[in-house]
This record gives structure tokens, C-alpha cells and sequence, in this order.
């Protein structure tokens, strides 16, 4: 048997390795960043932060990540950046282990996602001054979900594919023919990860459904405008509205409740997740998930329907045509994201892995990653499995 | 500023989507018996792999003696 690839994109290398341990502070910029410039300077191969560290200051963990991620004079590309945990990596060391363009971690690695805190300060709390602190909390907290959801959607998306050939057999056995992907995931999962994130699967699907339908509205409030065109504040202004629309219909009947009391929090949270919909990297996202998994969501019967139309008009239809699904994954992805802000969530490698939040556990050849599709590609003109996949590209 | 991945578009995510489309166009959306044998092949290179360090070995051990 020949030995497959081995790509150096999807592979740690200790030789062009930099090592985050302890505390995440201005010791630690000090320490790393001359050995980040040496990387750098010697050629743009990929770069590998081995993480274990506890975690720390929130703004030193971007900085390091900024400067590995920072582009050469000439404005040529950034090092490919591999993040791999080796022991911990907890809160702010799990934000750049997940910001890794691939990310792997060691089976007996511990993960933690939590919130951003706050020390308190040697002054007089007041009422107001403790409003503006739980406000900023919040609303820092609800950023970290959307960064987290940007870096790891496509992960997710892997976890999802990779386990839809379960779905048939869990709609047959809920008598349910229509449950959606996202339900059919979490069922696929119970026999997989511990009863605490099964939970929050859970609480995250019944949160993003309102995501889900509240996007709709959105999107129908939008049809025929001319976004691009739009300027920024008109734009929002149209989000706005449609967000009050949605929220005045949905607690209609609803005596006690009024925007004044319960609202204006919801509008700005909805507001930044519809915004960030919009925004440039996440639409880039989405259009590489439909791009790379577009086709593994096509029941046989669209499969073979967009086979019959002439090639360069494929894509769009099967952008089209699955779009919805990834949408709703994402408004459910986003879910699980923010409520994995909401505690302190420590995960083995492997729930990470299943949670989507890295992409490979080392040494578990039983959990696909990846990795794999570059290094066990299959050949053009055979046609068994059998011999495909252990010849080199 | 948030810590984002790079962008989509670098050569490597590019060259992973060629891929992942190439097994999907192969395979279909049922990735299960992929993922089976490519478990399987590597397995089977990591016991080779090992078969042929432990020959490497004896030889390191001979030519020290």
C-alpha cells in the first residue's frame, strides 16, 4: 500500500512551532512575538501555536493573534496559522485555539468557553455604574459568539454532513419525515457527548428557531431594495424596522409585555446578528459552505435535476437550493455559540470535535477531519471505494 | 477587533473545497463509506509504518554492535 499525502496545511509542525504556555499576558507578547517575526521572516509556511495555557487578558490574546496573523510588507498573505491544544486551553487560550485556520487538539486536551469577565474595581458601585458594566458585558459577550460562530461554522458544517447519513434512520425512527437537519443532529449526537451539551443543543435549537423565523421576515422586508447601492444607515434602518415589526407581532397578544420593559436589548442583539449576516466575511462563509457542501445536502432527486443543466449554471442552484438549510444551521450554530458564553464550559477534545469548534482530534482516525479529503483523494477513473482512497494524489 | 480566521479564499481552503467536492461527486451525500475506508487505509499505514521502523531499528541495532 502506498502512503497517502501529507499536507503540510492540515499538519502541526514543531520546526516552524510557537509555544503559548501560562498566563496570557504582556510577559507573554514579549516572549513570543520575536520568535513569531523569526517564523515569519524565514518563509510564509504555515505556522503552529501549540496552546496550553489557562487563558487571560483578552486583548494580549488578540494581539498575538493579530501579529500572527499580519501579512508581509509587499501585502503578501499571512502564514496559514494551525492551532493545536496540547494540555488546557481555557477562555481566551480557547479563542485563538478556535481562530487556528485549522485546529487540532490531543484526545486528553480540556477545553473551556465562557464569557468575558470583568475584575472589579476598588470603586463605589452604583446603580448606574452597574448597569453600564452588565450592558457591556452583554453586549461583549455577544460579539465573542459571533466570532466564535465566524471561525467554527464551517466545522460545524463538516459535523453535520459527516453525520447525515444517520438522518434517514432517526426520521424513520421519530416517525417524523420532515424533522429538520438541526433536530436530527442533536439526536444523532446523545450517544456522543455528555448530557450537559446535549442541554444546550437543545436550548440553542429552541432559541435559534426565532433567529430563524425573525431572518425570513427580514428577508422579505429587504426583497427588491437595492442593498449595495444602500447607504449604511438607510440599511439599518430598514433591519430596524423589520426587527420592531417582527417583535411587535410576535408579542401581540401579549398585555404585560412592551419594547420599553423587555425590547431594546432584544433589537440590538438581533440587530448585530442580522448585521453581521451582511457583512462581508460572513457572506465570503457562506458562500464557500454552499460552494464545498452545497452538494452533500441535495436529496438524490435535486441531484439529479441540477445534473441535467448545463454546467455553469449548477452552482447557483445548488446555492439556491440549500442556502435555507445552511442558513438555519448557521442561526443554530450561533445559538450554541452564544450559549457557550453564557457559563464555564469545560469540554474533552473529543465533544469540542463534535461540537464543531476544532477540527481534528489527533490520533482518532475514527472521527473524520478534514485533513483527509487533501491526503486520501479519490482517483479519476476507478471505480471502488477500495482503491481509491489509499492511492496518492 | 475580532480574532477572525483568514479569509475563504486562501489557496489551502481553496484546495480543500476542490477536494471535499471531488469525494461528494464520487461518493455522493452519504460520506459514511468514504470515511470507512479511508479509517481503514490508515490504519493500515500506521501498521506498515511501524513494521518498517521496527526493521529501521534491528538494523540501527546491528550496525551498532
Amino acid at each position: 500500500m502506498t502512503s497517502p499525502r501529507r499536507s503540510a496545511d492540515f499538519r502541526p509542525d514543531p520546526e516552524r512551532g510557537v509555544y503559548l504556555t501560562g498566563d496570557i499576558d504582556q510577559s507573554t507578547l514579549d516572549r513570543l512575538t520575536p520568535i513569531v517575526l523569526r517564523l515569519q521572516n524565514q518563509n510564509r509556511s504555515p505556522i503552529t501555536l501549540y496552546i496550553d495555557s489557562g487563558g487571560g487578558i483578552v486583548a494580549y490574546a488578540q494581539l498575538l493573534h493579530r501579529m500572527l496573523n499580519s501579512k508581509d510588507q509587499d501585502g503578501g498573505d499571512s502564514c496559514r496559522l494551525i492551532t493545536v491544544a496540547t494540555g488546557t486551553a481555557a477562555s481566551a487560550a480557547s479563542d485563538l485555539l478556535m481562530a487556528g485556520d485549522y485546529a487540532l487538539a490531543y484526545p486528553h486536551a480540556l477545553i473551556m468557553c465562557h464569557g468575558v469577565s470583568q475584575r472589579s474595581r476598588a470603586e463605589t458601585l452604583t446603580h448606574e455604574k452597574a448597569i453600564d458594566i452588565a450592558k457591556d458585558l452583554a453586549s461583549s459577550n455577544e460579539r465573542y459568539a459571533i466570532q466564535l460562530a465566524n471561525n467554527c461554522i464551517s466545522r460545524f458544517i463538516f459535523r453535520v454532513a459527516f453525520l447525515a447519513s444517520e438522518f434517514p434512520d432517526i426520521r424513520q425512527q421519530k416517525q417524523n419525515p420532515l424533522l429538520p437537519h438541526t433536530a436530527c443532529f442533536i439526536e444523532a449526537l446523545r450517544s456522543r457527548i455528555s448530557d450537559e451539551y446535549i442541554k444546550v443543543l437543545e436550548d440553542a435549537l429552541r432559541r435559534s428557531t426565532d433567529s430563524d423565523a425573525l431572518d425570513v421576515f427580514a428577508s422579505q422586508a429587504m426583497a427588491g431594495l437595492d442593498l449595495p447601492q444602500m447607504p449604511r444607515v438607510q440599511f439599518e434602518s430598514v433591519l430596524i424596522k423589520a426587527i420592531l415589526d417582527y417583535e411587535a407581532g410576535q408579542h401581540a397578544t401579549d398585555v404585560e409585555w412592551s419594547f420599553r420593559t423587555h425590547g431594546f436589548e432584544r433589537i440590538q442583539d438581533k440587530l448585530d446578528l442580522l448585521l453581521n449576516k451582511y457583512n462581508e466575511h460572513h457572506t465570503r462563509m457562506i458562500a464557500l459552505l454552499c460552494n464545498r457542501w452545497g452538494n452533500s445536502f441535495l436529496s438524490p432527486e435535486q441531484r439529479a435535476e441540477i445534473e441535467q443543466l448545463p454546467e455553469d449554471e449548477r452552482p447557483a442552484r445548488v446555492q439556491e437550493t440549500v442556502e435555507e438549510i445552511l442558513s438555519t444551521l448557521w442561526f443554530f450554530f450561533v445559538s450554541i455559540c452564544r450559549s457557550l458564553q453564557k457559563d464555564d464550559y469545560w469540554m474533552t477534545a473529543e465533544e469540542a470535535y463534535w461540537l464543531g469548534l476544532i477540527d481534528e482530534v489527533i490520533g482518532r482516525i475514527d472521527l473524520p477531519c478534514p485533513r483527509i479529503f487533501i491526503e486520501y483523494p479519490p482517483t479519476e477513473n476507478s471505480n471502488t471505494p477500495d482503491e481509491n482512497v489509499d492511492e496518492p494524489s | 477587533m475580532p480574532m477572525y480566521r483568514q479569509a475563504a479564499s486562501t489557496p489551502a481552503e481553496r484546495e480543500l473545497t476542490q477536494a471535499v467536492r471531488r469525494v461528494v461527486e464520487r461518493y455522493g451525500s452519504d460520506l459514511s463509506e468514504y470515511f470507512r475506508r479511508v479509517e481503514e487505509a490508515a490504519k493500515k499505514n500506521a501498521q506498515e509504518t511501524r513494521i518498517e521502523d521496527t526493521a529501521g531499528s534491528s538494523r540501527d541495532d546491528e550496525s551498532a554492535t
